[in-house]
């Protein structure tokens, strides 16, 4: 099934394409196929922290670049792709962020291998409009390319191999104890370029966590603040809290 | 990576990272500024001082004076020298302008052959 997608373009001409959905293990096959030939263009094995700079500029041919001014003077546009001029644009809000800064490469880079065919076909007159990756709408691309960057950044074999390197803690219900679990994760396979809570949300999609565990845990937090009043509003809450986290 | 004379300082930084592999903001931190200015540089949008120039010519393994005449720049430490000499170093130019590349190459020799003794 397809679904419309209307970009959030600057400009005036804004249209919609039809994106099709991709299954995740499309999307995660897409990463390491990528992976694989950047470990062929490099002559040797690439290992984590993958460098998300080098693959889009020195393999995939893109100028990043890295600003505040115009669209980027908004802290919630985090990145964009051009791609009828091969630029990735990164806000300079996020730079200094080794988690945000690497996963919005790796986000473009996601749009680059899942949407960049569909895009510049469908889009053949409007090809210079930017696809941007902002933190309050997640369309359909946008989880895709998020899913990519989750791939990329965290590859499943490195993950799978932490994961059976270090005991699994007997109790993991509270959100505290599933942040430590995914900081340990990280570190023993060497992902220190992303976020504590991208690899909370890698290892609940690669099934290493029970989403229902940790989101039992936020919701306890949210309830203790918020108070919602009905399962609706906790659920928009945690959402919009995991968001902000990103 | 180079295609013909490269004559911006923008494009140089750009083919120079390029060839070496280094990335933005990765330049960026081996020259302790932030990969927002080194974006700006190459795009031409901002300039760099003398002492940038010098640390971006140490991280790329590139000849300082090139990046320093792309900039627009002269070395402050070629500055000093004419500061320091204000009668002297006027008039050798002045008397050396119309020399060839040799002979500047002959000279150079000369003046450091006289450095070396000097410091005996």
């Amino acid at each position: 099934m397809a679904r419309s997608y209307r970009h959030p373009n600057m400009t005036s001409n804004a249209f919609s394409i039809e994106f099709p959905e991709l299954s995740d293990d499309h999307i995660e096959a897409s990463a390491r196929q990528l992976l694989s030939d950047f470990s062929e263009f490099s002559g040797s094995s690439v290992s984590t922290p993958i460098s998300v700079e080098s693959i889009a500029e020195h393999f995939l041919g893109y100028e990043i670049e890295i600003s505040d001014e115009g669209l980027f003077a908004d802290p919630d546009y985090l990145g964009g792709i051009i791609f009828a001029s091969n630029v990735i644009q990164v806000n300079a809000s996020v730079e200094s962020n080794e988690g945000r800064y690497n996963f919005t490469i790796a986000h473009e880079i996601g749009h680059h291998v899942l949407h960049r065919q569909i895009y510049l076909e469908a889009s053949a007159e409007n090809a210079s409009n930017i696809l941007c990756r902002d933190t309050n709408d997640k369309p359909l691309i946008e989880q895709q390319a998020d899913r990519f960057a989750a791939a990329l950044l965290m590859p499943q074999q490195a993950v799978s191999e932490a994961v059976s390197a270090i005991p699994r803690p007997s109790k993991l219900k509270t959100p505290r104890a599933v942040r430590g679990y995914a900081a340990t994760v990280t570190k023993v396979g060497s992902m220190g370029n992303v976020s504590n809570t991208a690899m909370v949300n890698r290892l609940i999609d690669l099934g290493y966590l029970s989403e229902a565990s940790y989101q039992r845990g936020t919701s306890h937090d949210f309830s203790r603040r918020a108070r919602p009043s009905f399962r609706g509003t906790l659920w928009r809450l945690l959402t919009r809290y995991r968001r902000r986290l990103k | 990576m180079t295609n013909g004379e490269v004559t911006t300082l923008a494009d140089k930084i750009k083919d120079l990272r390029a060839e070496k592999r280094i990335g933005i903001r990765e330049l960026g931190r081996m020259v302790d500024v932030s990969g927002m200015h080194i974006s700006n540089l190459e795009k031409g949008k901002s300039a760099p001082s003398p002492e940038l120039v010098r640390k971006l010519a140490a991280a790329l393994e590139t000849d300082v004076d090139e990046l320093l005449h792309l900039a627009d720049l002269v070395d402050p430490e070629a500055v000093n020298v004419i500061q320091n000499n204000p009668f002297a170093v006027p008039a050798f130019l002045r008397s050396a302008k119309n020399l060839t590349p040799e002979q500047w190459a002959e000279l150079q020799k000369q003046v450091e052959k006289m450095s070396e003794e000097s410091q005996k």
